[in-house]
């Protein structure tokens, strides 16, 4: 069973698409393109009571798209920007998803030019027994 | 005293060279010609994809009008011009090339 925070990696991942992926380490080869990668980095956690045994956790997820298009990639990347979006915040939002910081955009200068990425930062709320890290209790 | 004859290079039957037109996108006919065809793969660290770069190197004096945005075809095919880059003493040119 996965530890708690995969599990929630794994929800924006499905909320997104068939091309989005948790678990690919080596870069995409063109062909794969638009696609998305979920991670998670930093995850603080904190007892969320006085007598302890329940911890809050607020990891940040960070969800990165790449598409190549050599007539505009620009405009592509906001199309599928903006469907990531809609379906990673679709009512009901899970695990209490935000907006976590800053997105960022950035666009191939050398070579093709073809090749425009964005970094979407959020942060995650859920909670979980000190006993049990990989159930998420609400 | 030597001359230089970069003609065998791209001879498109013994040399390493391909038939390719150039179309030109401010408008005109095709132009035939010859290119050194080269597509090496790329990794973009930042977006973690991997790319090919392809690039046409071209006598010096063939399509002097060549410029950005003008249409390519070489080895079956399509590209469009993103940078027109002199080399050395000019007796060639490289194209940076974007697969169309």
């Amino acid at each position: 069973m996965p530890i708690a925070v995969e599990t929630v990696a794994e929800a924006v991942r499905s909320r997104i698409g068939s091309n989005a992926f948790t678990d690919h380490p080596h870069p995409f080869d063109e062909s794969e393109l638009p696609a998305w990668r979920v991670e998670y980095e930093e995850e603080p956690v904190a007892a969320a009571t006085l007598a302890g045994g329940i911890f809050e956790h607020r990891p940040e997820i960070r969800v990165r798209g790449s598409v190549r298009d050599t007539a505009d990639a620009g405009s592509a990347l906001n199309l599928i920007a903006s469907a990531a979006l809609q379906s990673i915040f679709a009512d009901p939002v899970p695990y209490g998803l935000e907006p976590a910081g800053e997105i960022r955009r950035v666009s191939q200068r050398e070579g093709e030019a073809s090749v425009a990425s964005i970094e979407i930062p959020l942060r995650a709320l859920f909670f979980t027994s000190s006993s049990d890290p990989e159930t998420i209790i609400s | 005293m030597f001359a230089e004859d970069i003609d065998a290079y791209f001879d498109v039957t013994t040399g390493f060279a391909l038939a390719a037109t150039r179309t030109p996108a401010a408008g005109g006919s095709a132009q035939e010609g010859v290119v050194i065809l080269d597509q090496p793969g790329l990794v973009l660290e930042d977006a973690g994809v991997v790319l090919q770069e392809p690039t046409a190197l071209i006598p010096g004096t063939q399509w002097p009008g060549v410029a950005v945005a003008d249409a390519i075809v070489a080895g079956g095919t399509d590209f469009v011009v993103r940078q027109v880059l002199p080399v050395d003493d000019g007796a060639t040119k490289r194209l940076v090339l974007a697969r169309a």
